[in-house]
């Protein structure tokens, strides 16, 4: 690395304006964190993977089919956000929200779905204090989707601002709506990693 | 956990375009990375779910080189990943996150395994099959 | 509506616990008091409240970690004490359910309370004026961070009257954490304050590494970067990395305890040695949080008082990257005895001690920039001279507790002990201090008296000795760490020479808050009024003390190490007129204050149970986040008129004080 090319970008507050706002730099850097955070949990669910306690294993509680229809949503609604994106540096302000309304519904489906299984799963006496599996299990999902509901509402927020509270594409919104772009494809991966773990590698 | 820096700090007139992990957006790289994660997703769960499509000592050596294809679909199609000099700092962060990530899980799996086998501890299986076993959630 | 606090939880049959309960109701009713008398509400909630300002924030990390000092060393106080009496028939003063409190309390307090915040305001006084920058990168998550770490210090406090703390030791290791065997509040009140404080800490290491990233002054390459900010640059890398697994680690144990889950029982397959893996993969990545930043300080200290710049600036560069990539790839040495075996003990062995290499060149560094130098033994210098012994000793004994064959006999016996605190007193803590000696005047415009400061020093240090020689024999001799209670009276003399070796910390406490008052009451004759009180190197130095809210009235160019030294050399004289423009700044806030209000009120319904208030403060912290997000005003710009006046204003102030300090 010659040091000349690494002369310092510049920030919020100096005179010379830098390409990257911090903003997405730093909502960048939270992600990471947060991939640090699945990385634990994926350790605790593999270390109690076969933990099973006398109760159901991975193999007679995960439908793949239904996994897979939860996949499909969340990949479709990666590819709508990022339809919202393309439109937001047109800045086509009625397309924008439309897609982003339509990855709302795709998400909403998503952990929907999730709650539908954990329902299920408790209802038939599989709640996660069953046995260790079944604590990392819903702990680890559970987490994924939590995030989701949090991007769901950050969504929401965006949508109403923009409209409701006429703030419009403005830079700061721009700004916003990439870095919860970042945050969707972003937990579209940990997803990945779920299903192949936990769903694909569970019903061996 | 959802404090994302986006909402605080300030407004401030700052260029966009290029910028951050999802700069240069097109309709034809969100295009290539869905087709491309739909072959990748099929094809980790066909396997599994077809019995006999490939060997069992096949099948997780698959699925996960699969996945981790598929991130990286993703990283470069959706999140916009490269060696591009504005990225140059989201893609070292990625790396020391996938480094220490990497640390976390191999090494807490070797520790804890060569703990399981010295310590000898016992693993209770699941259910014997066909007891009352619930219905996994078919057709759902 | 209550959950399951009652009035029997208020420990009133407990002199002791009610005593300080009732010293420190007085002690807030004073502060408060006197807070009205003067009036001084107002100014306290827009200024320092409501502040975004990183020097202001800075300065109130420090006063959370000195407060929190004298709360952790009451407790040792109370400890040695206790160990000194108990023997034999004799059962001493503090029962079992309060001792192990006690030492549970300290251990946490002393590392999340005190050396975090501590090292958190260090970087926030010092790292932006460093790098030449005007504020951090996100001063409303700062402001966030640092109520997020107040409000966990205040749960940690109010254990004390409330309920009960933790009774499983600092990391409340499972399954004794359980609910099973730890079914009261204590575990609960750890859990909550850390959890808050953890992420009051990520926020804080995240917003400082796009500081030193992105907001560097102009030509400030990394390798002109002050050795300080290294640190803290990895010191915040090692904050990403380690505190999200603290966060995990913390919620498995609360969802066994809050929803009967099976992490770490003992039943259904819970794996309690997974916590063991887990925490420690969190916490030997802190052990280096605490200790590189301390690194730097000595860093900076050394060269200002040896008057030439550092030896081995490269070197010390990349020992200090190499420990942090280092320090992730030790964490089992905690835990030798826990049965993994052979084959992983040797290679946790081997790495532990590989780190001490890079260790050891920056010992080598410092002596050499102390070589033929003209040293001034000012108070930091002395803790930089005390911390360079004791650590060293400190790092030896590490190195023999690195082997684990060692190890099997030395875990959990007071050598182990009487090595962390040798490190920890001896290399955080010392470094800390010198830090604080060090930018005092930078915060405040007036130095500290040197006489108190070096008399502390003294007492520290040989307090320091005569309390931790003999835990090392201790454990020699067997004997084990947290024991309410003991029946070998050849371990008395010892215990004793240990207590003694605490009144003599406890003199050098006294006397600096001796120091303290001295100084505020002579702090006319103490003025620094350039600026650059100890003839410094580095960009901090430049700025005037305390600096104007800007810092920095024109953004310094930077093209060499020890920038200001450069320009020095070159005089300022040929200065010219400085041309200001506008500058932008965020305005303050009180949304992070009442976000880290609501958090507390969330955590402490938690800790009872009262679901209710749960909730309230949960949606409370989200509705006040939307809200702050819904305005766009949070920036102003400070005119070049303005900046001109403060500037001018400044420079009369300079030249009448240079003029009364001739006369």
């Amino acid at each position: 690395m010659s040091p000349d090319s690494l002369v310092a970008h510049h920030g919020e507050f100096a005179e010379d304006h830098s390409h990257e706002p911090n903003n997405v730099f730093g909502f960048w850097l939270y992600l990471m964190t947060d991939c640090i955070l699945f990385a634990t949990l994926f350790a605790a669910f593999a270390v109690s993977r076969h933990q099973y306690a006398g109760d159901v294993s991975g193999r007679d509680i995960f439908s793949l089919r239904y996994v897979g229809v939860e996949t499909a949503l969340l990949l479709i609604s990666s590819s709508t956000y990022g339809f919202a994106m393309i439109n937001a540096y047109q800045h086509k302000l009625p397309a924008v929200v439309a897609w982003l309304c339509v990855t709302f519904l795709l998400g909403a489906g998503f952990v929907g779905m999730e709650v539908n299984e954990f329902h299920h799963l408790v209802a038939e006496g599989h709640g996660p204090d069953h046995s260790a599996f079944l604590s990392a299990f819903f702990t680890l999902v559970g987490t994924h989707g939590l995030h989701v509901t949090c991007g769901l509402i950050w969504m929401l927020t965006l949508i109403v601002q923009m409209t409701v509270m006429k703030k419009g594409l403005s830079t700061v919104y721009l700004n916003r709506l990439m870095c919860l772009s970042l945050f969707w494809h972003f937990l579209d991966i940990v997803w990945i990693c779920v299903f192949t773990l936990v769903y694909l590698m569970g019903v061996q | 956990m959802a404090q994302h820096p986006a909402l605080s700090g300030h407004s401030h007139e700052t260029l966009i375009e290029g910028s951050g992990g999802a700069g240069h957006a097109s309709y034809r790289a969100y295009a290539i990375g869905f087709v491309l994660s739909v072959i990748l997703t099929v094809a980790a769960f066909y396997p599994v779910m077809v019995s006999g499509t490939l060997s069992a000592g096949w099948l997780v050596p698959t699925i996960v080189a699969l996945a981790v294809v598929q991130v990286v679909v993703h990283l470069v199609c959706f999140l916009h990943m490269s060696a591009a000099s504005e990225q140059r700092w989201n893609v070292v962060a990625l790396g020391f996150a996938i480094l220490v990530v990497g640390i976390l899980i191999v090494g807490s799996l070797w520790i804890m395994q060569n703990i399981s086998d010295n310590m000898m501890t016992p693993e209770v299986p699941a259910l014997a099959p066909n007891s009352d076993q619930p219905a996994p959630m078919k057709g759902m | 509506m209550l959950g399951r606090l009652t009035m029997s939880d208020i420990p009133y049959d407990q002199p002791i616990i009610m005593g300080a309960g009732g010293f420190m109701a007085l002690v807030g009713a004073v502060v408060l008091g006197a807070i009205t008398y003067y009036r001084k509400w107002s100014y306290l909630w827009s200024e320092w409240i409501t502040s975004v300002d990183h020097k202001r924030i800075g300065v109130m990390y420090i006063i959370v970690a000195l407060v929190m000092l004298l709360r952790g060393f009451s407790d040792a106080i109370l400890m040695r004490s206790q160990q000194m009496m108990a023997h034999g028939g004799a059962p001493g003063f503090l029962p079992p359910h309060h001792y192990d409190q006690i030492f549970t309390a300290h251990g946490t307090i002393m590392i999340f309370f005190m050396a975090m915040p501590f090292m958190i305001g260090l970087m926030n006084i010092a790292v932006p004026l460093q790098i030449g920058a005007r504020d951090v990168a996100f001063p409303f998550m700062n402001s966030l961070s640092f109520w997020l770490t107040a409000v966990g210090a205040m749960l940690v406090n109010v254990s004390l009257v409330i309920g009960e703390f933790g009774q499983t030791g600092w990391l409340a290791y499972p399954p004794l954490s359980e609910l099973k065997f730890s079914p009261g509040v204590g575990v609960d009140y750890y859990i909550w304050s850390l959890q808050l404080t953890g992420i009051g800490t990520l926020l804080t290491g995240i917003n400082f590494f796009v500081t030193i990233v992105k907001m560097r002054a102009p030509g400030m390459t990394w390798m002109r970067m002050p050795i300080f900010t290294w640190t803290i640059l990895c010191t915040a890398i090692l904050i990403m990395a380690a505190f999200p697994i603290l966060t995990v680690t913390f919620g498995l144990l609360s969802l066994d305890r809050y929803l009967g889950m099976h992490f770490f029982t003992n039943e259904l397959g819970g794996n309690q040695m997974m916590y063991v893996n887990l925490i420690w993969a969190w916490g030997h990545p802190e052990v280096y949080i605490l200790i590189l930043p301390a690194f730097g300080v000595f860093s900076e200290v050394v060269p200002t008082f040896s008057q030439k710049r550092l030896f081995g600036y490269g070197a010390m560069v990349y020992a200090t990257v190499s420990i942090t990539v280092l320090s992730f790839v030790v964490w089992l040495h905690h835990f030798f005895t826990m049965g993994s075996g052979a084959n992983v003990n040797a290679f946790f062995g081997i790495t532990t001690m590989i780190i001490a290499i890079p260790t050891g060149v920056k010992i080598f560094n410092w002596l050499f920039t102390m070589y033929r130098g003209r040293i001034q033994f000012t108070a930091p210098m002395l803790w930089t001279l005390g911390f360079m012994i004791t650590f060293t000793i400190g790092g030896m004994t590490g190195v023999l507790l690195a082997l684990p064959g060692n190890d099997w006999v030395l875990h959990n016996s007071l050598f182990l002990v009487a090595h962390f605190h040798n490190v920890i007193i001896g290399g955080v803590l010392f470094g800390y201090l010198a830090g604080f000696a060090y930018w005092f005047p930078k915060s405040f415009g007036f130095k500290l008296h040197d006489g108190w400061g070096k008399a502390s020093f003294w007492f520290w240090l040989s307090g320091f000795y005569v309390a931790f020689t003999p835990l090392y024999v201790l454990g020699f001799l067997g004997m084990t760490r947290r024991m309410n209670h003991y029946d070998n009276p050849a371990w008395t003399p010892y215990l004793m020479v240990a207590f003694a070796g605490a009144l003599l910390v406890t003199c050098g406490i006294s006397c600096q808050i001796i120091q303290l008052y001295v100084s505020i009451r002579d702090r006319h004759l103490n003025t620094d009024v350039t600026g650059d009180p100890w003839n410094g190197r580095t960009l901090e130095w430049s700025t005037s003390s305390p600096p104007p809210i800007y810092n920095f009235a024109v953004l310094p160019h930077v093209d060499a190490l020890d920038a200001f030294n450069e320009t020095k050399k070159r005089g300022h004289e040929a200065r010219e007129t400085p041309v200001y423009s506008d500058i932008h700044m965020p305005k303050n806030t009180p949304a992070g204050f009442i976000m880290s209000v609501f958090a507390g009120l969330m955590g402490f319904a938690l800790i009872w149970h009262m679901w209710v208030f749960a909730i309230i403060g949960f949606v409370g912290i989200f509705a006040t986040f939307i809200i702050r997000s819904c305005s766009d005003d949070h920036d102003y710009y400070i005119s070049a008129a303005e900046v001109a006046c403060i500037e001018a204003l400044h420079d009369s102030r300079v030249a009448s004080l240079e003029l009364t300090h001739v006369a």
